[in-house]
């Protein structure tokens, strides 16, 4: 039975009704049209050194993305502009289709849901690996209701879930300080979870990690794909094989190619500048 | 011993000291009353002269406390405190001569306890808001923002030191006799002035100890340690830094106001920054980032100031730069730090 038209009125005028637009959304990111990411001739030089040259990058709801490319190919410059530490020259960065990412701040980039982990580890030593987990959880970020924050018990079981992910449960109360350096990278995505981003942007998360470790980060980083987006910058090539469906290979501040892992490895530019070239460092490693 | 038990007695030390400290303040100021009101004759009578001493020794943990919230907390190492110390003593100051003489115009309000007791807290707190504002936002860091709050100080003393702002020029200000209608020359007002000393450092360490331990602390420990992370974890530093200062030098506008009447004078060597690097060292000394350790290390130094000056009055500065070189390259933690070390070594043993 369909409403009358009265019906329809008060249900539309009903005092306690929250219109869609209205209603705090967990993230106001829209991607309905299009990308999460959307990076456009984006250009940036230091002293006239060309680190960004004419980048163009989309990156879709829910995709993992590793990005490769030698070392002064720009990926950690590309970071810094997505999460608002560097400005670009000129270009384009949108967050999904209504947010100019070039126009926003880090903390207001950071609470809009792209999460960073660093090349180097970055927790805070000083305090417990709880508190570490804590202070990055998704909330009020202002000066007072921090003051008066307290931690209740939805928050307790969200950092216990997290603590179960990365695996770090019986640290909860260990100075992050004093974990080992495998520890420190996992403490950090940790961190990226508690904040909720829809889009992690993980800078060598393998770096300085044993086999074991190496393979408990890429099973972590294939979960969390699907419920955000995840963009991994690495070196390891055996570790991006083991999770890679699209790969983008950067080199000299734009993309050289993209494509499945197979595609890429099989690019003859690609094996110029990259995997080629003899002696390089990362043959090597990918061949071990 | 296992690390987790490690810290879980740290935090237990933690809550420890804020007892030891908030029990040795209580009971100390007690006695210090109590000796004060036995008769003359008697051989533990403490005069006046003493309990004001005391009271200024007081008045500069106050200022430590101040200082350590922000460069054990956050990092921030300003050495130019003595500027909102003495803001304070100034703002006090004025007050106290408006009870004998009339003040110059636009001073006059100051006349008034209550709108003098205000701008105690608000001349340094809008400074530093200022002065806060634009370094933060400009992300002044390190060295450099220490080195402005040097020339912050240091324009403030020159600025001070002018008759033209009718702040009594390179003199200062002197002539104190009553406060709220007391005269400041009695025994019973110096006992009273180092209660409120007392009291207002007891209520600043509880105080900075409740942010501290908050979540708000935690992000200044944070900030302190790893800066960019806690931006990319959604903070703004900025804020957190300014708050905070601010917070801190209304602490110090506080204690300059609680120095001026019972040191009997406010000038602008208060200014100098010789003055605030020297706070800067009891902090040092006494062991950053703990609280406890920036009182311990005010009351140290200074007590051992008053000695020293009285025996050889040259030696004190090399004393004092020496203290601060032994302390840095052997004490990193100061005596609080000492301190926390023996009684691990004591537990262990046992």
């Amino acid at each position: 039975m369909s409403m009358t038209n009265v019906e329809r009125l008060r249900e539309f005028a009903r005092p306690d009704r929250v219109f869609d637009f209205m209603a705090p959304a967990r993230s106001p990111v829209d991607v309905r049209h299009g990308p999460i990411l959307y990076l456009e001739d984006i250009s940036v030089s230091f002293d006239g050194f060309k680190a960004i040259d004419d980048l163009n990058l989309t990156i879709d709801d829910g995709e993992l993305r590793c990005i490769i490319g030698p070392n002064g190919a720009g990926k950690t410059t590309m970071m810094d502009i997505i999460t608002g530490k560097t400005r670009p020259d000129r270009g384009q960065a949108w967050f999904g289709s209504r947010h100019n990412l070039l126009q926003m701040e880090e903390p207001q980039i950071a609470n809009l849901g792209i999460g960073r982990k660093f090349q180097k580890p970055t927790v805070f030593e000083a305090l417990s690996v709880g508190a570490n987990l804590e202070l990055a959880m998704a909330g009020d970020r202002r000066v007072w209701k921090t003051l008066l924050a307290r931690l209740d018990h939805e928050g307790r079981e969200r950092i216990d879930e997290v603590l179960e992910i990365i695996a770090l449960s019986a640290e909860r109360d260990r100075l992050a300080g004093v974990l080992s350096h495998g520890q420190k990278q996992w403490l950090e995505i940790g961190m990226l979870l508690m904040q909720r981003p829809r889009l992690l942007l993980v800078d060598e998360p393998v770096a300085g990690m044993t086999e074991p470790e190496m393979h408990r980060t890429a099973d972590l980083m294939t979960r969390l794909a699907g419920q955000q987006s995840v963009v991994v910058v690495e070196h390891d090539m055996g570790f991006v094989r083991s999770i890679a469906r699209t790969v983008t290979v950067l080199h000299q501040g734009s993309v050289l190619a993209e494509g499945s892992m197979d595609e890429v490895a099989n690019d003859p530019r690609v094996i110029d500048v990259y995997l080629g070239g003899g002696d390089d460092a990362a043959d090597t490693r990918e061949e071990g | 011993m296992s690390l987790a038990t490690m810290f879980k007695r740290n935090s237990l030390l933690d809550e420890r000291s804020t007892w030891i400290t908030s029990i040795v303040l209580i009971v100390g100021m007690l006695v210090v009353v109590v000796l004060n009101a036995l008769p003359p004759e008697h051989a533990w009578h403490l005069n006046g002269s003493v309990v004001t001493l005391l009271g200024k020794y007081l008045t500069y943990m106050l200022l430590a406390l101040a200082v350590d919230l922000i460069w054990g907390y956050l990092g921030i190492l300003s050495l130019g405190h003595g500027a909102f110390f003495a803001l304070g003593g100034y703002a006090m100051g004025l007050y106290l001569t408006a009870q004998e003489a009339p003040l110059a115009a636009w001073q006059g309000v100051l006349a008034y306890f209550p709108v003098a007791a205000l701008a105690v807290v608000l001349a340094p707190g809008l400074l530093a808001l200022v002065f806060g504002w634009l370094a933060f936002r400009s992300r002044v860091t390190g060295v450099y923002f220490s080195i402005i709050t040097q020339a912050l100080t240091f324009a403030l003393m020159l600025a001070f030191n002018r008759n033209e702002m009718d702040m009594g020029g390179s003199t200062g200000l002197t002539r104190f006799d009553e406060l709220l209608g007391f005269s400041l020359s009695t025994e019973g007002m110096s006992v009273a002035l180092f209660v409120a000393s007392g009291v207002a450092v007891l209520l600043a360490f509880w105080g900075c100890k409740a942010i501290t331990r908050s979540r708000l602390g935690r992000v200044c420990m944070a900030t302190r340690d790893a800066e960019a992370r806690v931006r990319f974890i959604g903070y703004r530093v900025e804020h957190v830094k300014l708050a905070v200062f601010v917070l801190s030098a209304m602490i110090a506008g506080i204690a300059g106001a609680l120095y001026a009447p019972q040191v009997g004078i406010i000038n602008p060597s208060t200014f100098a920054p010789l003055f605030s690097i020297e706070v800067v060292v009891w902090v040092a000394l006494g062991g950053r980032a703990t609280l406890y350790g920036a009182l311990l290390g005010a009351l140290l130094v200074n007590y051992f100031k008053t000695l020293l000056t009285g025996v050889m009055p040259d030696a004190w500065l090399f004393l004092l730069g020496g203290l601060f070189v032994v302390v840095t390259m052997f004490l990193p933690q100061g005596v609080a730090g000492l301190m926390a070390h023996l009684r691990r070594r004591r537990e262990v043993a046992s």
